[in-house]
């Protein structure tokens, strides 16, 4: 059964001071990277559609580049 | 260039910004921290404090470029930094990380205690994570992986350690110091992350021609033929970008909802700054690429 935690006398004092550092603490990066992974395509399926489709856009195909290139990656 | 003599013995705080400064292969585009402080301004940040965290960020950045040129023997673009000694050229990258953190300590005692405490420990967290990527790069050759298959999955992590971690420090900074809220950082940094990945992809097919100097690195071209038994030509290489541009650009995108209008504009500015416009795809390429995507 739920309870409201601010009528829990037995809820123990160490839960509620760990949930108020909780509220200020820093994001995890492996936090972020579970995300981004649920979120970003893998790279090997992305790599897998491209040389199945290059063959297919040979006589479509210009320049896909987009005109960035930054060049600051380490 | 400065006019500076290679031979100049500069004092430590002029020759930690000369390099620098001197260099446009090692600091980040002055287009892109502009970018950054608006985001950061426009997410609430006071300006002042929002430059100092920019800066900070930068000289990091500036760093771990310079370790990572030094480290692949590439130019360093400044006369006046090339014609150190090496011992001093890495010196120098050292310094510019305890630098950064003397900054960053001094930044973070002028934010709300919480907020000071929260980009300490993001900071510190990420910059490990940017030391164990280039570990991880430095000690793994393209040579010694013990699966084929796993070449793809073991560039994409590094990606997302080295420069992935990069721009989410700096996109998560950015709005801690502008007092964000937990929801925003986590978004800012979801989306900052997908960026240095994307940025290291593209900066890594750009470089594809030149990096056969270097045999034993993985690098993304490299991966593609390990785990797929055959090089991909340039018209693969540049359909790959496409479709990761496309793709990563949807997931920031749907990340970034969360966000102010004016911070998601923002974010897409920085990515057409940094990567272009979005490349269009064929129609028949793109419902290909959907179905492919759903059998896979």
């Amino acid at each position: 059964m739920d309870r409201n935690p601010e009528q829990d006398t037995t809820r123990p004092q160490e839960l509620a001071g760990e949930e108020s550092v909780e509220a200020t603490a820093a994001p995890s990066w492996k936090d972020v990277g579970r995300r981004v992974a649920r979120t970003a395509p893998r790279l090997r399926e992305v790599a897998m559609q491209a040389l199945l489709l290059a063959p297919l856009l040979g006589p479509l195909a210009d320049d896909f580049w987009g005109g960035g290139g930054s060049r600051g990656g380490c | 260039m400065s006019g500076i003599s290679p031979s100049t013995t500069l004092d430590f705080d002029a020759a930690l910004v000369q390099w620098s400064k001197e260099s446009k292969i090692l600091a980040p585009p002055s287009t892109w921290l502009a970018l950054l402080e608006r985001l950061s301004v426009a997410l609430g940040g006071s300006e002042p404090l929002v430059k100092r965290f920019v800066f900070i960020w930068s000289r990091l950045y500036s760093a771990t470029l310079l370790l990572d040129h030094l480290q692949d023997q590439d130019e360093l673009g400044s006369s006046w930094l090339a014609a150190q000694p090496v011992s001093l050229q890495y010196h120098l990258a050292f310094s510019a990380y305890a630098s950064a953190q003397y900054e960053l300590a001094g930044l973070a005692n002028d934010l709300s205690p919480a907020d000071g405490a929260r980009l300490h420990e993001l900071w510190s967290s990420l910059v490990l994570q940017l030391a164990i990527g280039q570990y991880r790069d430095l000690t793994l050759s393209s040579g010694s992986l013990a699966y084929d298959q796993q070449a793809l999955d073991i560039y994409e992590e590094l990606a997302g350690q080295k420069t992935g971690a990069a721009f989410a420090l700096a996109l998560g900074g950015c709005t801690i110091v502008a007092g964000g809220n937990i929801e925003q950082v986590d978004a800012i940094m979801d989306a900052g992350q997908m960026i240095g990945m994307l940025l290291q992809y593209q900066d890594d097919l750009l470089d594809r021609a030149e990096q056969n100097i270097q045999p034993g690195v993985l690098t993304l071209a490299r991966a593609v033929a390990r785990q797929f038994g055959s090089g991909a030509n340039d018209l693969a290489i540049s359909v790959l970008w496409s479709l990761l541009y496309r793709r990563y650009a949807q997931g920031v995108g749907s990340i970034i909802a969360v966000l102010p209008r004016s911070a998601q504009d923002i974010i897409g500015e920085l990515m057409v700054t940094m990567f272009g416009s979005v490349p269009d795809l064929p129609a028949a390429a793109e419902n290909h690429a959907v179905w492919s995507a759903e059998r896979t």
